[in-house]
């Protein structure tokens, strides 16, 4: 009768999950070192329909750009369809002398703008 | 005893308690007198402590935080006989061993009272849901300590290692991602700690004397420089109005906040430290030279 919901996912459970790179992402590397990645977005509906009467031929989609600091390519590069969200944190830390904890909340909330912004795809292990 | 047993352990102080715990355990949750220890997000263990009032009765004072804390906790708490290999250096503590339980959990654990500083403590391990080995708990227990050194009260929490004058209080505590800040008070004299990470990338596009500045816009004047423990470090020393525009009354002058801040860049850690006084009398150097960037 009723759909049941899905039980929410443990924080462990979702540590072990892998987050994978979509594959329209195009990304520009800038001299600075940061990161340019620009994808396809749709128009929210209400714009759609102002667009589509002002040009009836405009298409519903543009490219939306975001720009990564150097923190963001390093955890974007260890983004590779293989490792999972703890292994990433891990390496993070490792590499940027942090804590595990510190990483591990500023990675997580990255990942986690990433995913909404559809830039990425997490995978359950 | 087992290679699980062996567990390399790490120091872990906060707000006038000492232990040690397995390298692989993070503080989950904090607070002033309460903090949960888990690994990879499993609650381990659960410590909390409160001074004793002024006059009491150990037994009667024992009871009523047993009461306070099962209401609390949600758990029961039934009292057991203390293992007769256990031991402790310190002869000033009195160890009161208990099991408890919840509707999802049971664990064991210990009431530490401290007859030096009249701190009553308990540490409750998660022992059956996380498979803790009774010499574990042993170890954790056996390394606690509540006593300041030399005066001093250790702080030892997500990589942070620095002693306070043990008269200063903790204030206020927070630690976001990428920078840290914990305000303790003595009197009318402040004195912040503050950590910020990763410096690589924070110091990527400018100085340490520029990113000082962003900080903290109020600083004043040309920086002295020296070096300290974490390496070199930049100094100020100026006057703080007490509110904005207080400057242009001249007699309000009088009243100016007296502040040294002084930051350093750790490249080893791939931090950057920073310790703020602030007091109403004088410009305090000896608390900033006794601070975890005093001179070497």
């Amino acid at each position: 009768m009723f759909k049941q919901k899905k039980p929410a996912m443990q924080k462990k459970e979702a540590l072990l999950c892998i987050p994978e790179k979509n594959r329209m992402v195009e990304e520009t590397i800038l001299e600075s070192g940061d990161l340019i990645l620009s994808y396809q977005s749709m128009y929210k509906p209400f714009f759609l329909k102002v667009r589509k009467f002002m040009r009836p031929g405009a298409k519903n989609t543009f490219r939306r750009k975001i720009q990564l600091d150097k923190l963001g390519v390093h955890v974007w590069s260890l983004i590779d369809g293989q490792k999972d969200v703890q292994e990433i944190i891990k390496n993070f830390a490792a590499f940027h002398t942090l804590n595990y904890r510190e990483a591990e909340i500023s990675v997580t909330l990255f990942i986690k703008s990433l995913g909404e912004k559809g830039l990425i795809g997490i995978r359950e292990p | 005893m087992s290679p699980k047993n062996k567990l390399p352990l790490k120091p872990l102080a906060w707000n006038g308690i000492v232990l040690k715990i397995p390298v692989t355990w993070e503080v989950e949750s904090l607070d002033a007198g309460h903090m949960i220890i888990g690994d990879q997000g499993q609650a381990k263990t659960e410590i909390k402590w409160a001074e004793a009032p002024k006059k009491f009765i150990l037994a009667k004072y024992l009871k009523k935080f047993i009461s306070r804390s099962q209401k609390q906790l949600g758990i029961k708490i039934h009292e057991q006989a203390t293992p007769e290999s256990f031991s402790h250096l310190k002869a000033y503590f009195e160890f009161f061993f208990f099991s408890w339980e919840s509707d999802t959990s049971t664990g064991d654990g210990t009431l530490i009272f401290c007859n030096h500083c009249k701190r009553l403590t308990m540490i409750r391990f998660f022992s059956k849901s996380s498979g803790l080995s009774k010499a574990l708990q042993t170890s954790i227990i056996q390394s606690f300590d509540d006593h300041p050194e030399k005066n001093q009260t250790l702080w030892q929490v997500f990589g942070l290692n620095f002693p306070t004058p043990s008269h200063f209080k903790l204030q206020e505590f927070s630690f976001k991602p990428g920078r840290y800040g914990i305000n303790f008070k003595y009197k009318k004299t402040k004195l912040d700690i503050f950590s910020w990470g990763p410096a690589e990338f924070l110091l990527s596009k400018q100085t340490l004397s520029e990113f000082a500045f962003q900080q903290f816009p109020q600083i004043i004047g040309f920086a002295k420089t020296g070096f300290c423990s974490h390496g070199s470090y930049l100094e100020w020393a100026f006057k703080k109005p007490r509110f904005k525009n207080a400057q242009m009354i001249p007699l309000l002058s009088h009243f100016a906040l007296f502040n040294i801040f002084r930051i350093c860049h750790d490249p080893e850690f791939n931090r950057i430290f920073g310790v703020m006084v602030e007091s109403g009398k004088q410009f305090e150097h000896h608390i900033i030279k006794g601070s975890m960037l005093g001179d070497v």
